[in-house]
C-alpha cells in the first residue's frame, strides 16, 4: 500500500467500530491498532460493583501498566456483602471442621457472636476492595475526569465513599486533575479539606445529606468550602445541586464562607436546588450570601444557570420567609447584577416556579440580551404570548447574537416559529420543549365529544401543523434563518394523552421498537414531520424528536 | 469561478459554494480578491481532486456537519447510497481521498471515507485486516501471546 495513514485518522476511523469485541480483536494486528484499541477500551474506566471481571480488570490494568491510558475515572461505590458464601460454608479438612465446631459452640454462649462474625467478614473484605481499587489508581498517572458518584437509592457503605475520596490524596493524578465530580453523602466531604488538586479546572458537587442535622451538615460543608476555597487559583466551573431529598440544609454558611475566596479564573456557576428556596432561608441571610457569591465573579461570570429541582409532593418552607419561592427572581434584581455581568454569553433560568411575575426575568434578560450566545428557560411552560414577551426582551434583531435557544412551550405552533424566526435571525441551534401542538387555524373543543372524535381532532391538528409548515416551505418562510439543530421534545403532559387515547405517534413510536403496524404508522408521521421540517428550514443539518 | 491546481499540475475549475465546503479553500478565498490567480495543493493529485471536487459538487448546498453531541463510541456505521456509491474503490484511493479530505478539512468527506473504512474492518479477523490493508506485523510472537493473555479481564471494561 502506497498511502499510509496517520495516527489520528487511524484512531477516528476505529473510533467508529460499535463494539468493544471488534476493538479487542484489533490489538493484535500491529503496534498502532495496539495502541488505539487500548485507548479506546480503557480511555474512560467505570467501577461501579466488585465482582470476579471487576478484580481480573483492576489487576490486569495494574499488571499490565495499561493505567497511562485511562483519561476518565468513575467510580460508584458498590454494596459488600456481609454473608458468606455458600462455598466457603462447606470446610474442608480438618482445620475448617474445627472451625466450624468453634463457630458453633461460640454461637451457643454468645447470641451476638453470628452478628459480630458477619461484621468482621465485612469490614475484611471491605478493605481488600478498597486496597486492590487503591492499587489500581495509584498507577492511573493521565486521568484528568474523576467522578464519585452514588446511586441514593441504595444503602451504602460510608468507608468507600471516604476511601475514594481520599484517593485524591494520594494517587498520582492529584496533580493533573481538571475534572472533579461528585455525588456523595454530604458529610463524607468533610474529608476533602486538607486536599489540595493544583490543576482543577470544573467542580461539580451534588449534595445530599438526607436526614443529618443542620449543624451537623453545616460542619461538614465548612471543612468542604476550604477545599473549595483551595481551588481558588484554578477553578473555572463551579457547579452546585442539590434536591429534595436534602431535608435540612442550609446553603448560607456555605455560599458565605465561599465569598471569602476570589476565584479569578471563574467562567461557569450554576446552582440548581429545589423550587421552594428552602435551602437558602432568609434568616441565615442565604439569598444574600449567594448574591454576595455571584457579585463577586460577575465581571468574569461567562455562563449562569440556576435552575430549580423539579416540583415534589414534598414542599418545605420556612414559616418565616414566605418569600424563599422567589430566590431566582431576587438573585436577578440584584442592584448591579445585570450591569455587573459584562461577560455573560450564556444563561440559563427556571422561569417563574409557581406561575409568578414574568416581569424580573423580562427585565433581566433585556439588560444582558446584547451579549447573549445562548438562552435557556427552563420550568413552567410559556404561552405565545409569553414567547413574544421574551423575543421582545432580547431586543430587535440588530442588538444581539444569539446563536442557541431553548425554550419550555406550551404549544408548538407555526405562529411561535414564525416570530422566533423572524426576530432572532442569527439562531442556529433552537430546542423546543412542547405540550401540545397546535396549527394557525383553529380547531373546535373536542374535550365534549367521545374518546374517537377527541383522537381525530388531535390527528386532524397535526396535520393542520403539517400543512402549516408545507405552506411556509412553498412561501420560503424560513429559507435565510440559520437554524442548522432543531430539537423537538414533547412534555411528559403531552406524551399522557397521547397514551390515554392509545394513538399517538409518540406511543407509536415506541410501539414500532415492536414493529407493529401502528408503530410503523406512527414512525411515518414522525419521518413526514421531520421532511416537512427540512423543507421549511433549509439550513437544518439535524432535526431530532425526543 | 476559481482555479485548483494539483499536485501534478492539472487545473479544476469549481464555484465558490462548491470550494466552501472545505475550509481551508473557504479561508483561503476570503483573502483571494481575484478568482484569476489559481490555487496550488501541492498535497492533492489531480485524481483525487476531481473525486473531491465531484463530491463537494453533489454535496453542494448541503447544510454543514453538526458536530456530534454524543461522544460515544457505541454508534453505527450509516452511509447514504450515493456516498457509499461514491467512496467504494480500493483502499488506496479511499486512503487518498480520506488524506485529502483532511487537508482540505472536510468533514463530511473524511467521516465519509472513515466510516467505510471501519465499515472495511468490521467482522474481520486480525489476518485478514493485515491482508487487506498490508499491514505489516511488528509485534514479537511473546507480545501477541501477552495481548492475547489480556483477553479474560478486556471483556470486562
Amino acid at each position: 500500500m502506497t498511502v499510509q495513514l496517520p495516527f489520528d485518522i487511524w484512531f477516528k476511523i476505529l473510533d467508529y467500530l460499535p463494539s468493544n469485541d471488534s476493538v479487542i480483536r484489533l490489538r493484535t494486528v500491529n503496534r498502532v491498532f495496539l495502541e488505539i484499541a487500548r485507548r479506546l477500551l480503557y480511555g474512560k474506566l467505570c467501577i461501579n460493583k466488585y465482582e470476579k471481571r471487576t478484580k481480573h480488570l483492576l489487576k490486569g490494568i495494574s499488571s499490565c501498566s495499561l493505567g497511562s491510558h485511562v483519561h476518565s475515572l468513575h467510580i460508584q461505590p458498590w454494596t459488600v456483602s456481609s454473608l458468606v458464601s455458600p462455598t466457603s460454608t462447606r470446610r474442608h479438612g480438618p482445620a475448617g471442621r474445627v472451625s466450624s465446631a468453634f463457630d458453633h459452640v461460640c454461637s451457643f454462649f454468645d447470641s451476638d457472636y453470628a452478628v459480630r462474625k458477619a461484621q468482621a467478614l465485612l469490614e475484611k473484605r471491605m478493605c481488600k476492595q478498597i486496597k486492590l481499587v487503591t492499587d489500581t489508581v495509584n498507577k492511573l498517572e493521565h486521568v484528568r475526569e474523576y467522578t464519585v458518584d452514588w446511586d441514593v437509592e441504595k444503602p451504602y457503605h460510608a468507608q468507600l465513599f471516604t476511601a475514594f475520596l481520599t484517593l485524591l490524596n494520594i494517587s498520582p493524578f492529584s496533580q493533573t486533575l481538571t475534572v472533579l465530580t461528585l455525588r456523595v453523602p454530604t458529610d463524607r466531604l468533610a474529608c476533602l479539606a486538607p486536599i489540595h488538586l493544583p490543576a482543577l479546572e470544573e467542580l461539580n458537587v451534588h449534595l445530599t445529606t438526607q436526614s443529618l442535622s443542620e449543624r451537623y451538615i453545616n460542619d461538614c460543608l465548612d471543612c468542604f468550602s476550604v477545599f473549595v476555597n483551595n481551588l481558588f487559583p484554578t477553578l473555572r466551573s463551579l457547579s452546585v445541586s442539590s434536591t429534595h431529598l436534602s431535608l435540612n440544609l442550609n446553603l448560607s454558611k456555605f455560599f458565605r464562607l465561599l465569598s471569602i475566596a476570589y476565584f479569578p479564573r471563574l467562567r461557569a456557576f450554576a446552582l440548581s436546588i429545589p423550587y421552594d428556596g428552602s435551602y437558602l432561608p432568609n434568616e441565615t441571610d442565604g439569598i444574600a450570601s449567594l448574591h454576595s457569591f455571584i457579585l463577586k465573579h460577575s465581571r468574569n461570570l461567562q455562563y449562569l444557570k440556576l435552575s430549580s429541582y423539579p416540583r415534589c409532593s414534598f414542599i418545605r418552607t420556612r414559616p418565616s420567609d414566605p418569600l424563599a419561592k422567589y430566590w431566582i427572581q431576587r438573585t436577578l434584581l440584584t442592584p448591579g447584577l445585570a450591569d455587573a455581568l459584562v461577560s455573560l454569553n450564556c444563561l440559563e433560568l427556571a422561569v417563574r416556579p409557581l406561575r409568578s411575575d414574568l416581569g424580573p426575568f423580562l427585565v433581566f434578560i433585556s439588560s444582558v440580551a446584547h451579549q447573549l450566545d445562548s438562552l435557556v428557560l427552563t420550568d413552567d411552560p410559556l404561552t405565545a404570548e409569553e414567547v413574544e414577551m421574551v423575543v421582545d426582551a432580547l431586543g430587535t434583531p440588530a442588538s444581539g447574537f444569539l446563536r442557541h435557544l431553548s425554550l419550555h412551550l406550551q404549544y408548538l405552533s407555526p405562529a411561535t416559529l414564525d416570530i422566533l424566526a423572524s426576530r432572532l435571525p442569527s439562531l442556529t441551534s433552537l430546542r423546543l420543549t412542547f405540550g401540545d401542538i397546535k396549527s394557525s387555524t383553529p380547531v373546535a373543543d373536542g374535550s365534549a365529544y367521545g374518546r374517537e372524535v377527541w383522537l381525530s381532532q388531535m390527528e386532524y391538528e397535526l396535520n393542520l401543523f403539517h400543512d402549516d409548515l408545507s405552506l411556509r416551505s412553498v412561501q420560503g418562510t424560513y429559507n435565510h434563518w440559520p437554524v442548522s439543530s432543531l430539537v423537538l421534545s414533547a412534555c411528559s403532559s403531552y406524551y399522557s394523552q397521547y397514551q390515554y387515547h392509545n394513538h399517538s405517534y409518540y406511543h407509536h413510536r415506541r410501539l414500532y421498537v415492536d414493529g407493529t403496524e401502528t408503530g410503523a404508522a406512527a414512525r411515518k408521521t414522525l419521518d413526514d414531520l421531520e421532511e416537512v421540517f427540512r423543507k421549511c428550514i433549509p439550513s437544518l443539518a439535524k432535526v431530532c424528536f425526543i | 469561478m476559481f482555479t485548483l491546481l494539483s499536485e501534478d499540475g492539472i487545473s479544476f475549475q469549481a464555484e465558490r459554494d462548491v470550494l466552501e465546503r472545505s475550509v481551508l479553500l473557504k479561508n483561503m478565498l476570503e483573502d483571494v480578491q481575484d478568482s484569476s490567480n489559481s490555487i496550488p495543493l501541492p498535497n492533492v493529485a489531480s485524481a483525487v481532486l476531481e473525486k473531491v471536487l465531484h463530491f463537494c459538487e453533489h454535496h453542494r448546498g448541503d447544510p454543514l456537519p453538526v458536530p456530534e453531541e454524543d461522544e460515544t463510541r457505541m454508534r453505527k456505521i450509516v452511509i447514504e447510497d450515493w456516498d457509499y456509491d461514491f467512496i467504494s474503490a480500493n483502499c488506496d484511493i479511499v486512503f487518498e481521498i480520506i488524506m485529502a479530505a483532511n487537508y482540505l478539512d472536510i468533514k463530511d468527506l473524511l467521516d465519509l471515507g472513515c466510516k467505510y473504512v471501519a465499515s472495511l474492518i468490521k467482522g474481520k479477523s486480525t489476518e485478514q485486516i493485515r491482508e487487506l490493508f498490508h499491514i505489516v506485523n511488528d509485534l514479537t510472537p511473546e507480545e501477541e501471546e501477552k495481548i492475547k493473555k489480556e483477553n479474560q479481564w478486556a471483556e470486562a471494561v
